[in-house]
């Protein structure tokens, strides 16, 4: 019979938040293209996978929520900037194309990673809500795996926009590897795997680079640790304007 | 009050529609996990079929508008993942029937839902809505969309 403590409470916490904030960022940011868009599909496709990431983010709230940690909409309305683990990856504002697929394809490979190693963790709710997302989470992967491949071989333009978009969002992958300070929740939930996941993601990515024909850039350096809370400024933009509507009416149903 | 049967109920529990493919309900979807009553209280037990699914809320208004003037309480469950096995054979054929390919784990192309060839190709994996592709038949030269095989 499982047995959770409040430590085991507290550590979950630091364990899931990154990886729940992770995917509502990435959600918000991937609604910002409707209607933007390069085709109709891909209108409807990036509004689907913007509705899953939501909907998982949400989820893993609730998982934290069932042992007493605050509900999702405390979480996602009523955080302060600095609550937020988030990776600056998935934080980036809307930029070209090129951009928003090397990032994407970038994230969606590492949190299947992620959320496969999480899979061993010994809490029940948790393993059912990973079953139900990782269902979902296999047609993410594949449809940025195949922009990746559109562009790498659509033409020189595309190809040449795509390898300079990789090389800038690389600089920035600094904190997507992180745990900040929840290093100590990954022993106590035994899933210490979890911060070991750079190589087998780096191996994975190179490989598909290698295949593609495109150099492997440089990875920055972490100039802040969104783990940590760290977010810059554009941040605060964001929030103001996930929260805005709320703020109107804080007391309102929904 | 009369006491509402497991029957009763299930079969109650059949007119709720998908919001979208209105001709296929919770039940031919094989959303419904499991129906308790106790005490004249109701107790249903839903899947999701897609976790963000927004029609979850209006799922949940339906099934308790449908087992009134029984009380009753919905939960939507993760313990057992949804998947496109848990269709019906009914609801499959609802499914062609309204025009939307049912789900596929053959590995053979999809037969179009409009006229049965199976010259078809998958245009995009995302469709209208979380749970659907879109296809296009080469025989009859018309889009189609198909349920996700998850």
């Amino acid at each position: 019979m499982e047995t959770v403590t409040p430590a085991h409470r507290e550590a979950l916490a630091d364990i899931l938040l990154p990886i729940a904030d992770d995917a509502w960022i990435a959600g918000q940011r991937g609604s910002e293209w409707l209607g933007m868009a390069p085709d109709l599909e891909e209108d409807l496709a990036l509004s689907s996978i913007s509705q899953d990431a939501l909907g998982h983010a949400q989820l893993l709230y609730d998982v934290l929520a069932e042992l007493g940690n605050r509900e999702a909409d405390e979480q996602v309305y009523a955080r302060p900037a600095s609550g937020w683990r988030h990776c600056g990856l998935v934080q980036a504002p809307r930029q070209d194309w090129a951009d928003f697929v090397a990032r994407r394809y970038c994230y969606e490979t590492f949190d299947d990673l992620r959320l496969h190693a999480l899979a061993a963790a010994g809490h029940a709710p948790l393993q059912s809500a990973l079953a139900k997302i990782l269902q979902e989470k296999l047609y993410h992967v594949r449809h940025f795996d195949t922009w990746l491949q559109t562009l790498a071989w659509g033409g020189t333009q595309s190809r040449a926009r795509l390898q300079e978009a990789m090389a800038g969002v690389f600089a920035e992958l600094g904190d997507l590897f992180s745990w900040g300070e929840g290093a100590s929740a990954l022993t106590l939930w035994n899933l210490t795997a979890l911060s070991s996941l750079r190589p087998l993601w780096e191996s994975r990515v190179r490989d598909r680079l290698e295949q593609l024909g495109l150099e492997w850039p440089r990875v920055g350096a972490k100039e802040s640790d969104g783990r940590l809370g760290e977010h810059g400024p554009e941040f605060a933009d964001l929030l103001a304007e996930m929260t805005s509507v709320r703020t109107m009416e804080p007391a309102g149903e929904w | 009050m009369a006491v509402v049967t497991q029957a009763e109920v299930w079969e109650k529990l059949g007119t709720v529609p998908d919001p979208e493919l209105p001709d296929l309900s919770i039940v031919d979807l094989g959303m419904v996990d499991h129906v308790a009553i106790e005490n004249g209280m109701v107790h249903v037990e839903l899947m999701p079929t897609f976790v963000g699914c927004p029609a979850l809320h209006w799922i949940q208004d339906k099934v308790e508008k449908a087992l009134a003037p029984f009380p009753s309480t919905v939960e939507f469950v993760y313990h057992t993942p949804w998947t496109a096995d848990r269709i019906s054979p009914q609801g499959r054929e609802r499914l062609t029937a309204w025009g939307v390919a049912p789900p596929n784990r053959s590995g053979q192309p999809l037969a179009c839902p409009l006229c049965g060839s199976d010259q078809t190709r998958r245009t995009s994996e995302f469709g209208p809505s979380l749970c659907r592709s879109i296809y296009y038949c080469d025989t009859c030269q018309q889009p189609f969309e198909a349920w996700k095989t998850l």
